[in-house]
């Protein structure tokens, strides 16, 4: 068994800025990775900021575990927690024990499974595993790559396998089906698109951004679209075809494109075109493994199911803290800012770190969110106004319960 | 041949070239792959076969959330190629060990 | 929202409730099935997939099981539905010389009540059940015993009670009883209320506390058990396996000395058609506390290890936790509530729920007809003139 002042699950974005926020104010801190490489999503992130600066998130990966080693911060990396403990206890695969009175759950995010007939032939991977795979193992998934799913996860990463010399032959929706939800419709995935505004260079797309709001004009985008699709930093996007099986034997061959209409449903002419791999994307969904205790609520603005949290970012659970991706989703910057609050919150309760700096820390998270280039979901803002709101709800019946207690 | 040696914002490929071996054959890696990646780099995409149906799997989700990539290393059974680091002179296995052969 | 009506309102759709509901509807009464969460969620979807009669006490006990397991051969045809049912036998390992004492009494006693069960030695034990460890003195057998998958099981026995006409209501909580003049007259939901003269408590573990909201006494309360789940892994294990000491554990029967395992701990093991383990388990009375803590799993996990060596080498993937109903005795109630007409309970039948689901839908069927049969008398909620110890 080893004691620490606060144990931090995740070594991804948010993680390692609450690890580095405790440990630079003098707290003894354990961070826990299944991951043997430090870092989480942030390890595949590439893209453009502005005209010359690139947003390379493995080297932010590497800048934060250099300043977590630095203050002292214990990582735990290739390690499993099998299970979390009242007290708390934290235990690792093998038999181990991390024990800390305080806890730091950033669990982040994976990828909703698109069940898609021949989903589990080789060479079909989620966008998010397409993305490590390139830019930080330098290894390209494939020659020829069909992208399903339209959101701004896989129109990012549909460039970034351009720019590593893939032939990307299309962005396509995914059939429209229960599963899929609204994700097959095309004038929803122009809605989606609002968030991309920024990252569109076509003009086009940044009509159709705008337009989003008005459903009517929504549809009118969606009967406009061209059958051919428009090419979005150099690669087709295909909101009139879906694709609606993979073929292939031992692995991907070709995928089944099938046309549709504005509203997504199939016109009847479907063909084959080859291709060596798929990515899809479903979306991500907050990781909520080890949250188990806390008081939840699903809020699809936010992703799905997430605790609620107070500013400190505590949970119901005392001394149980989230940060990033559990939270809800959204990019890495807002993340780190989150993690921030949680790692000051910590070492506040520990005496280590003053209240203005807290307040400062909390302040900043919504300016992070505002001026960040993407926004993975578009309703993000009025998701986290409902968890407030139900935190709220959810504190005032805690005191009236401590108040019956007393 | 799907190894990304130059990319036009990270540069040039640096690490040491090490080699592991994939159901018994050997093959080139560069320190720091995971061996889902060294072995993808090298053309290879099955990493066992579904126990039922016997259906080919390779990587999905590439963060050790889905367990489709599980492979045996230098013994050790249901180990996730995407989140393992290969080393020199590792020895993968496709798909988990049958428990009579573990260590 | 109209306001409903019906001729019976089940509270609990585990598979307790989903299979009063299907026979109370398949005889065309007008049925409410209210669940608080979905079917299953609660102890019938935390349980291991064993229908065993020989861990059963001879008499009532073990009639009871037996007239449920012979249900079983005709239940798929009739739920129209796999259940993954097998008849595949179960065995009891015993390790000790006091448990082998223990296990001879035990099965004497069920032959003499009719089970095929056979005692084996340590050789022919292993014969049938290889993974068994060197230092297990014997086994008792019976090709009697079977599984099922429970999920399935729950979900078959709902649907079928759907396809009869039941309405059901899930992620609905009852939050009263109404009644006038000593009778139930409704049930109050939080998605309204229904009118009905007949309420059937089979809310298992939680059937106390919907007892309280009519003042009727329910004398159930919840024993907690942890299974380990394993990663999928080849056939190793034939069958449903349990141990002496589980057998012991149920009937509260103090056996031998010392190495008594804590937790109430018994093996239970058992293997899915993909491949799991189900590897069990634990019985504590810890309320409704459902943190059971790290001490349990490996408590269990080496109890398990000890009698089939070849787990230690197998990855665990997950728990679960849940809360058997227990009454004290063994037994379910199934009677109505001397407090309150129109008022059935059905609950407690601690870790015999998926065993006991077929003939306990008979069993609240021909009770709310007015008939009586060889069972109900000792399935009364009177038997326990004093309050069940804590």
């Amino acid at each position: 068994m080893t004691a620490f002042d606060v144990a931090i699950v995740g070594a991804g974005p948010a993680g390692l800025s609450a690890a580095i926020a405790a440990a630079e104010a003098g707290g003894r801190v354990a961070v826990v990775d299944e991951n043997r490489v430090p870092g989480g999503r942030l390890l595949g992130q590439l893209h453009q900021e502005s005209k010359d600066s690139w947003w390379i998130g493995q080297k932010v990966a590497a800048g934060l575990g250099e300043r977590a080693a630095a203050a002292g911060v214990e990582l735990f990396c290739g390690r499993e927690v099998w299970g979390m403990h009242p007290g708390w206890f934290l235990a690792l695969d093998g038999g181990d024990t991390i024990s800390a009175p305080h806890v730091v759950l950033a669990s982040g995010a994976a990828e909703r499974a698109m069940p898609i007939p021949g989903w589990t032939l080789p060479g079909v991977m989620t966008v998010g595993a397409a993305q490590t795979l390139t830019n930080f193992y330098r290894v390209r998934p494939g020659q020829r790559i069909a992208v399903v799913g339209v959101d701004p996860l896989s129109l990012t990463v549909a460039h970034e396998l351009k720019m590593a010399g893939a032939d990307v032959v299309g962005i396509f929706l995914p059939p429209l089906s229960k599963l899929s939800g609204q994700g097959g419709h095309p004038g929803h995935n122009l809605g989606y698109l609002s968030g991309l505004a920024s990252l569109a260079p076509n003009a086009f797309l940044r009509a159709a951004a705008g337009l989003v709001r008005n459903p009517v004009a929504r549809k009118a985008a969606a009967r406009l679209y061209p059958e051919s699709g428009v090419p979005v930093l150099g690669v087709p996007l295909k909101l009139k075809q879906s694709i609606t099986a993979i073929e292939g034997d031992e692995r991907v061959r070709a995928v089944e494109v099938t046309d549709i209409d504005a509203q997504g449903r199939p016109k009847g002419r479907t063909r084959l075109l080859e291709v060596d791999c798929v990515c899809l994307s479903g979306g991500l969904y907050p990781v909520q493994e080890l949250t188990g205790g806390c008081a939840a609520a699903r809020i699809d603005e936010l992703g799905g199911q997430v605790p609620l949290h107070s500013e400190e970012m505590e949970t119901t659970l005392k001394n149980v803290f989230v940060a990033g991706n559990v939270t809800g989703i959204e990019g890495a910057k807002v993340a780190m800012a989150q993690g921030t609050v949680a790692g000051l919150a910590v070492a506040a309760r520990l005496g280590l770190a003053e209240p203005a700096r807290l307040r400062d820390a909390i302040a900043s998270v919504d300016d992070v969110r505002r001026t960040s280039p993407i926004t993975f979901l578009p309703n993000v803002g009025e998701g986290r106004r409902k968890a407030g709101e139900l935190w709220a709800a959810a504190g005032t019946h805690q005191q009236a319960e401590a108040q019956a207690w007393a | 041949m799907q190894r990304l040696t130059e990319h036009p914002v990270l540069g040039p490929l640096g690490g040491q070239p090490i080699s592991f071996e994939f159901d018994g054959i050997v093959y080139p890696a560069i320190e720091g792959d995971s061996v889902a990646s060294a072995l993808l780099a090298c053309g290879i995409r099955t990493l066992r076969r579904s126990k039922q149906a016997g259906e080919p799997r390779g990587i999905y989700c590439g963060i050790g959330h889905c367990y489709e990539c599980r492979v045996t290393v230098d013994g050790k059974s249901s180990v996730r190629a995407c989140i393992t680091p290969v080393a020199d002179g590792m020895v993968v296995k496709p798909g988990p060990a049958p428990a009579e052969a573990r260590p | 929202m109209g306001i409903k009506t019906a001729d019976a309102v089940v509270i609990g759709a585990g598979v307790i409730g989903s299979s009063i509901a299907f026979r109370l509807a398949e005889q065309g009464r007008k049925v409410v099935l209210v669940e608080k969460a979905g079917p299953g969620a609660g102890a019938s979807g935390s349980c291991d997939k064993a229908i065993f009669l020989q861990s059963k006490r001879p008499g009532i006990h073990m009639e009871l099981a037996l007239a449920s397991r012979r249900m079983y051969d005709t239940l798929e045809a009739e739920l129209e539905a796999d259940l993954e049912l097998k008849n595949d036998g179960g065995m009891v390992a015993i390790e000790t010389p006091e448990h082998l004492d223990f296990m001879r009494d035990f099965v004497r006693k069920q032959r003499d009540a009719g089970i095929a069960v056979e005692l084996l030695d340590g050789n022919e034990a292993r014969r049938r059940q290889p993974c068994l460890s060197p230092h297990v003195l014997g086994a008792s057998f019976s090709p009697d015993d079977a599984e099922v998958n429970p999920l399935a099981l729950n979900t078959a026995l709902f649907r079928a009670a759907a396809r009869h006409g039941a309405q059901t209501m899930t992620h609905c909580e009852v939050t009263g009883i109404r009644a006038s003049a000593g009778r139930v007259t409704a049930v109050e939901t939080r998605r309204g209320s229904i009118s009905t003269p007949l309420v059937i408590n089979a809310a298992g573990p939680f059937a106390g506390q919907v007892g309280q909201l009519a003042g009727v006494h329910v004398p159930v309360k919840p024993r907690r058990g942890t299974i380990l789940i394993s990663e999928a892994v080849e056939p190793m294990v034939n069958g449903s396996m349990l141990c002496a000491q589980y057998i012991a554990a149920k009937h509260l029967a103090a056996v031998g000395s010392g190495n008594v395992p804590p937790y109430g701990i018994g093996l239970s093991l058992g293997q899915t058609e993909s491949g799991n383990l189900l590897i069990g388990g634990s019985r504590e009375f810890a309320g409704f506390e459902k943190a059971s803590g790290p001490d349990v799993m490996a408590a269990i996990a080496g109890h398990a290890i000890r009698i089939v060596p070849a787990l230690a080498k197998i990855r665990i993937i997950r728990s679960m936790t849940g809360f058997r109903p227990y009454t004290g005795d063994g037994l379910p109630i199934i009677d109505r509530a001397p407090e309150l007409g129109g008022y059935v309970i059905a609950a407690g039948h601690e870790g015999d729920g998926i065993a006991l689901a077929p003939i306990t839908g008979i069993l609240v069927r021909d009770l709310v007809d007015g008939k009586t049969g060889p069972f109900l008398h000792a399935l009364t909620v009177n038997r326990f003139a004093v309050p069940i110890p804590a």
